[in-house]
């Protein structure tokens, strides 16, 4: 019978620069060349340039730096002096009483020359965490350049239906959309002494003079538009300018209100009891009507001691949802506990931290190999090893720096026993920078060990 | 009793499988929940159940999830998920032998995912039917959610649309747990007043709004969000409040970031050597998640230490302790001001608890034994047992709000996912002529016009522009939205023009195969 002993290696690698990257299996549908997924800085607050996203593949440097002058060149809508975002919860607002004249303001949209986003894409990568708790969607730190099979069929670039949407997007925003075909939008842009569209928003009768008009890019099909008062309605149309200002209507749309950002003025309270048994279709009528004629009435105390309460959060607007990412809640990493936080800090702070241009880690593991006969036991380290069809067999170790001994043994079906008892020393001296693991540099490394 | 507390445990993944694939990466955002959250969850459900507990949580199980978890093909793929771990973990108690404190956390995720295993097992594979069981036991309230978690304010221009979504979610919710939903979970808490009608219709009678959607309700609630208030169809909105909120997720005082909680991207299949875990990993060859991860979030220093599981449990049960004594302060201060028991309602994504956070479901696990044994001041409740006790309410209209950044709609309309709505418009007006023109299809028809539906449900996902938006597969969600818009439109054409692909659509309806009953009248 032919037996083989148990043989051992070390095996040491450098580590590699390992980028992982999302692959699925080839499908039978052609692969494309996948969208870019560096992700432009999305600010949301303002005007911004929107093209088509076949013109964002097919962009060149210089086509952007032309578009930036004609840009530079378009008046501008009136820039909005009061951003969405910093309302979103309104605790502030309800606590103080103040309606929708004393809106907090986050941030002032910069007057002059803006570079659109859009002309600003590939510009800038998006990060995503590496480190604090979990992320929503998240399938790894080093993800964001995966590679996706795209459909072989494309969908149209517009129907064509000549419709202009208005679609509110929070107090003070707009989303006008239009569905002109490229043919429709060069007829009219041709039409136009601008040669583009241009976008009137009207706060009242169309009759009246534009609250505000953008003009928009010959190649736009929509627009961000800011606007300053919260639950107000807005009606906007598409057009273009003749000759001597003549206003050419192209499409008008429905009203759009913006929403509610503050706390209501209207005072009145109405109470309704409901039965939890009886279906609402049947009790529809009824919780107009049962309002208890005589309410309890408004405790100012109570009022101004509820808004108090209320107002302690106003200034802590960080609460969260999964609908932030979950970025933010990496962000957190001070413990909650006041002076108990052994180390108060940002769990992006090994993000933060400058990558040094030059890296290398080195780890080391120990391979026992061997084989045998197919119905024999093996253990190592006591561990059962499972053996492969031919009796051949391999088992990885984690090699730290140190003395270290193992015994790997087999046992014939005939209770034969062989054994083989592995000693096993390692001991690295690191110069400079060098570190023991991950093999992704964008990771912090585990504690540094001691030569 | 001072106050309540409601739990809301929302959970939710977008629908993915892939069947066409052997092993697809996104596939594994469901295996890794099920690992970490779901069953998790379910154990501290038989956990409380057999210490003689009887909380009232509140948990949203949305009709996507549902129909993944009871989807046979995902339920083998999970299984062979499981399978590869424990491989993986039993290999990774050999390879840390002289590497004590990884070893004994090679050890500790070894035994914990034999002890999943046995879980999923002894459930016969059925979560859904699971966690139904804890509904009828009394101990969870399920609610249903949009059928395919779509933001149902962008698409108050088209009402069928936003009904569809609606009462395809009830009729789901009924097969899965042979009942009426009492409350819905509007994906990211998004409100608009015009959804009014069809959740009377469907006869929803809660929902929870952000808490400025409350607070800005018209008129002004003379409660905050301390207590609900009825629309004018008579449902009734909650506001989630903002204390627990803060608390979990803030970035400058949440729990989940605790130095001491493992980390969640410090993960062996990013740190050790490629061809050792290739076999493991979720798509060979690419390094990725494997969910053994043998380091703590650490704080601000040079590295990471080895996550200290003891240490972390302790965490937990102060954060749970913590996060208790805070509500008794809230509704010590709330009983002098108000003249009716306040209401906290607390809602989080039930991912939150296991997979993004580690050590959520025992820091709930704590929470729930403190809050049932502990002390007397406030009772868990949901917020459909608070309805029962507690049926009148001030009636105002809640404010259009969302819980996502800004507390609208921006994050799923923006720059970066804006393309998708122009198509879905054409598409959702598409999906009503075609509800019209065949009032009573034949079978074929039927089967095409129910695959339009899927198709155009699935393509209203909030999860696709959400994603786009955050960058974390931006190529996948686009390819996702494309998918369904193709094939609703040939869906489209064919049935306009009367030739229809018989193996063509044997093929799609056997790809996307959730809502096998749906049905497309509502669009009419």
């Amino acid at each position: 019978m032919k037996t083989k002993k148990a043989r051992s290696a070390i095996a040491v690698k450098p580590a590699r620069r390992a980028i992982p990257r999302p692959t699925r299996k080839t499908s039978r549908s052609p692969r494309r060349k996948p969208h870019s997924t560096k992700a432009k800085r999305t600010t949301g607050k303002r005007s911004v340039k929107p093209v088509t996203a076949a013109r964002k593949r097919t962009r060149t440097a210089a086509q952007t730096k032309r578009i930036r002058e004609r840009i530079a060149r378009k008046p501008r809508t009136k820039p909005s002096p009061i951003p969405a975002e910093i309302e979103q919860l309104g605790l502030a607002d309800f606590a103080a009483q103040e309606l929708e004249s004393a809106v907090p303001v986050a941030r002032q949209v910069e007057t002059g020359l803006r570079i659109p986003d859009i002309l600003l894409e590939e510009d800038e990568t998006a990060t995503a965490p590496q480190t604090g708790p979990g992320q929503k969607y998240a399938l790894g730190p080093t993800t964001l350049a995966g590679e996706t099979e795209q459909p072989a069929a494309t969908l149209p670039i517009s129907y064509g239906t000549g419709k202009l949407l208005l679609a509110p997007l929070d107090p003070h925003g707009l989303y006008a959309q239009w569905d002109l075909t490229p043919q429709q939008q060069r007829r009219y842009n041709a039409l136009s002494t601008d040669r583009h569209l241009v976008v009137r928003v009207y706060s009242g009768p169309l009759t009246e003079q534009p609250f505000t008009e953008v003009h928009v890019h010959p190649e736009s099909r929509h627009w961000f538009i800011h606007v300053p008062h919260p639950a107000s309605s807005y009606v906007a149309q598409l057009g273009y300018y003749r000759p001597e200002h003549q206003w050419v209507v192209v499409a008008t749309s429905t009203p759009a209100a913006t929403l509610p950002g503050s706390v209501s003025a209207d005072q009145t309270v109405r109470f309704a009891t409901i039965p939890a048994h009886v279906r609402l279709t049947r009790l529809a009528a009824l919780a107009h009507q049962t309002v208890i004629p005589d309410p309890p009435p408004r405790a100012a105390a109570r009022e101004r001691a509820l808004a108090e309460l209320v107002a302690l959060n106003a200034g802590q607007h960080d609460a969260m949802s999964s609908a932030q990412a979950g970025q933010e809640v990496s962000a957190a990493q001070a413990g909650p506990l006041e002076g108990k936080a052994e180390s108060p800090s940002s769990p992006w702070g090994g993000a933060e931290q400058p990558l040094a241009g030059f890296w290398f880690n080195v780890n080391a593991d120990l391979v026992v190999y061997g084989a045998t006969e197919p119905d024999a036991t093996v253990t190592i380290g006591g561990r059962p090893v499972s053996l492969r069809p031919d009796g051949s067999f391999s088992c990885r170790f984690a090699l730290p720096d140190g003395e270290h001994s193992v015994t790997v043994s087999a046992m014939s079906a005939r209770g034969e026993l062989r054994q083989a008892e592995l000693h096993v020393s390692r001991r690295t001296n690191y110069r400079g920078e060098s570190g023991a693991a991950p093999q992704d540099p964008s990771l912090d490394p585990p504690p540094a060990r001691k030569p | 009793m001072p106050g309540y507390l409601s739990l809301i445990l929302h959970a939710h993944l977008p629908f993915v499988r892939h069947p066409e694939h052997e092993r697809f990466l996104e596939e594994t955002w469901l295996f890794e929940a099920i690992t970490e959250t779901y069953l998790p969850l379910l154990q501290l459900l038989q956990g409380w159940q057999r210490d003689g507990l009887q909380p009232r949580l509140t948990l949203t199980l949305s009709p996507t999830l549902c129909s993944m978890l009871r989807d046979p093909l995902l339920q083998d793929r999970y299984e062979r998920h499981l399978k590869d771990l424990l491989d993986l973990a039993d290999k990774e108690i050999q390879r840390t032998r002289w590497e004590k404190p990884l070893h004994e956390l090679a050890l500790f995720y070894h035994g914990r995912l034999a002890a999943l295993r046995g879980a999923y097992a002894a459930c016969g594979r059925d979560l859904v039917g699971a966690f139904r069981q804890f509904q009828e036991q009394g101990i969870l309230e399920i609610i249903t959610c949009a059928a395919t978690h779509a933001l149902l304010p962008l698409l108050a221009d088209h009402p069928p649309s936003m009904r569809a979504q609606v009462l395809v979610a009830r009729d789901h919710y009924r097969d899965c747990f042979g009942c009426d939903p009492r409350g819905i979970w509007l994906p990211e808490c998004a409100y608009v007043e015009s959804l009014d009608d069809v959740l009377q219709e469907a006869n929803l009678r809660w929902f929870v709004t952000e808490t400025h959607g409350i607070l800005h309700a018209r008129p002004k609630p003379q409660y905050a969000t301390f207590a609900p208030v009825f629309t004018p169809n008579g449902i009734a909105a909650f506001g989630r409040d903002a204390d627990t909120a803060r608390q979990v997720w803030s970035r400058h005082a949440g729990y989940p970031g605790d130095p001491r909680y493992r980390d969640f991207y410090r993960d062996v299949g990013f740190d050790l050597d490629l061809d050792y875990l290739n076999a493991h990993l979720p798509a060979p060859g690419q390094r990725g998640f494997t969910g053994l991860k043998y380091f703590r979030i650490t704080g601000r220093t040079p590295g990471k230490e080895v996550y200290d599981r003891p240490a972390a449990l302790r965490a937990a049960d102060e954060h749970a302790g913590h996060f208790l004594d805070a509500r008794l302060v809230q509704f010590h201060r709330l009983a002098e001001i108000l003249d009716r028991p306040p209401i906290v309602v607390a809602p989080y994504d039930a991912e939150l608890f296991g997979h993004w956070w580690y050590e959520g479901p025992e820091f709930l696990d704590f929470l729930v034994r403190k809050a049932c044994c502990d002390q007397k001041v406030l009772e868990l409740t949901t917020p459909g047992d608070y309805l029962r006790q507690h049926a009148t309410h001030q009636v105002a209209t809640p404010a259009a709000s969302s819980w996502g950044e800004g507390g609208y709609w921006r994050v799923w309309l923006n720059e970066k996912n804006e393309w998708i709505y122009p198509h879905l418009r054409v598409a959702q007006e598409r999906m009503t002529e075609l509800a019209r023109r065949f009032p009573q299809p034949d079978a074929l028809q039927e089967r095409m016009l129910k695959q339009a539906a899927r198709e155009l449900l699935l393509a209203q996902a909030s999860d696709w522009p959400f994603i786009l938006w955050t960058g974390t597969s931006p190529g996948y969600a686009t390819r996702r939205v494309k998918e369904h818009l193709l094939r609703f439109s040939r869906l489209y054409e064919q049935l306009t023009a009367g030739e229809l692909d018989q193996d063509w659509l044997r093929e799609v309806e056997w790809r996307d195969n959730l809502f096998p009953e749906v049905n497309y009248h509502y669009w009419a």
